[in-house]
């Protein structure tokens, strides 16, 4: 009796063991794996940055206008250079400069001052929309018209004001 | 249950609008970036223009509250002296450019015609000349050349930078031929002074 018990358990092991070959059937199908590196997302860039504006003369020497006192005649610019950011494959922004807060003082008639003017490396006006970064040059120029007569704005002053320098993305086709 | 058409058309605005307005807070979600600078104030210089009279010493601008003044080149304690006929008798004035221009800053000087008073109803006048120079100093005009009488288009010093001193010189000549009755006569003349700015800025002027 106790053979017949052993032999029972020699069964159950063989039937086991032929269900685990069974299953490793299972385990030999085909089977494929690999792995994919969505790489990272890199954000662009915009900005502009002001350097420090320059005052210079009829002659193109440097002027402090902190102390520098005009007379007819002279024609001094305002040259203030523009370090523009632009990255981005789809990148594209508008520059535009204002200036505003400008104050009175001279006669008008004596006086021309320009509107801000926006000036690429090669001396050209941009156009806008910019793409890429760039060095822009914005320029203002007064003019105390030498046409200027008796002793009409003696003392006379401008404030010019503050020159805004806005850099805006565009919409650009692909983007939402 | 109708929908009356007025509501509906309220109801498409609304709709139209909200788009709108989101279509634009779209716009506006892009990047941006502003910077501002500041240029200054820009300041115009005086014109001030300082005249010394010799033998006199008087001394003033040319102009206070945009009025010409008047100098006094003699005074009776400071009078020239006598004038005989076919002599000169000669007074000065010093010119100070004292301008505080930024650059450069030429000024001239210009007298043209002299008004000539007799006084007393006399007719001294009618036999002088007045004719005007510049000059290294007073002292030096008696010596000075290049004497131009005062009529027409008058006569202009040479340029007077911004910070410099001139002098402009007077001769007054009386006639050789001026009669006897004219002795012991006294005249008072008026010269008008113009002080211009010259042309002088880097580069010229603007136009």
């Amino acid at each position: 009796m106790k053979n017949t018990t052993m032999l029972k358990g020699a069964a159950a092991v063989a039937l086991g063991g032929a269900l685990l070959l069974g299953g490793g059937g299972t385990l030999a199908w085909w089977n494929a794996s690999d792995s994919a590196a969505a790489g990272t997302i890199v954000a662009g860039d915009l900005n502009v940055q002001a350097a420090t504006g320059v005052w210079t003369d009829g002659a193109g020497n440097p002027v402090n206008i902190a102390t520098y006192l005009v007379v007819p005649g002279d024609l001094l610019t305002y040259t203030q250079d523009l370090d523009i950011t632009l990255t981005g494959d789809k990148m594209a922004a508008n520059l535009v400069a204002t200036n505003t807060d400008a104050g009175a003082g001279f006669d008008p008639a004596n006086v021309t001052v320009t509107s801000p003017k926006l000036t690429d490396a090669d001396g050209d006006v941009i156009a806008n929309p910019l793409t890429s970064s760039q060095h822009v040059t914005a320029s203002i120029t007064f003019e105390f018209k030498s046409s200027t007569s008796t002793r009409t704005d003696v003392n006379a002053s401008r404030n010019l004001g503050n020159v805004s320098f806005t850099l805006t993305q565009v919409q650009q086709s692909g983007l939402q | 249950m109708r929908i009356p058409r007025s509501i509906k058309t309220a109801g498409l605005m609304v709709a139209a609008v909200l788009l709108g307005l989101m279509a634009v807070q779209g716009t506006y979600a892009l990047w941006s970036a502003n910077a501002v600078a500041q240029p200054g104030t820009v300041k115009a210089s005086t014109f001030t223009v300082n005249l010394t009279g010799n033998p006199s010493g008087a001394s003033m601008p040319m102009t206070v509250n945009d009025q010409a003044t008047t100098l006094a080149l003699t005074t009776a304690q400071a009078p020239l002296a006598d004038l005989v006929r076919g002599s000169s008798v000669y007074t000065s004035m010093g010119i100070g450019n004292a301008s505080d221009a930024g650059g450069v800053f030429d000024i001239t000087v210009t007298a043209t015609a002299p008004t000539v008073s007799n006084m007393s109803g006399g007719t001294l006048g009618d036999y002088l000349t007045v004719s005007a120079a510049s000059a290294a100093s007073s002292t030096a005009c008696s010596s000075a050349s290049g004497y131009q009488p005062l009529s027409g288009a008058g006569f202009t010093t040479p340029a007077i930078a911004k910070g410099a001193t001139a002098t402009l010189c007077f001769k007054v000549t009386l006639d050789a031929a001026a009669p006897s009755s004219v002795e012991g006569s006294s005249v008072s003349i008026t010269l008008p002074l113009h002080a211009r700015q010259k042309c002088g800025v880097p580069n010229g002027c603007a136009e």
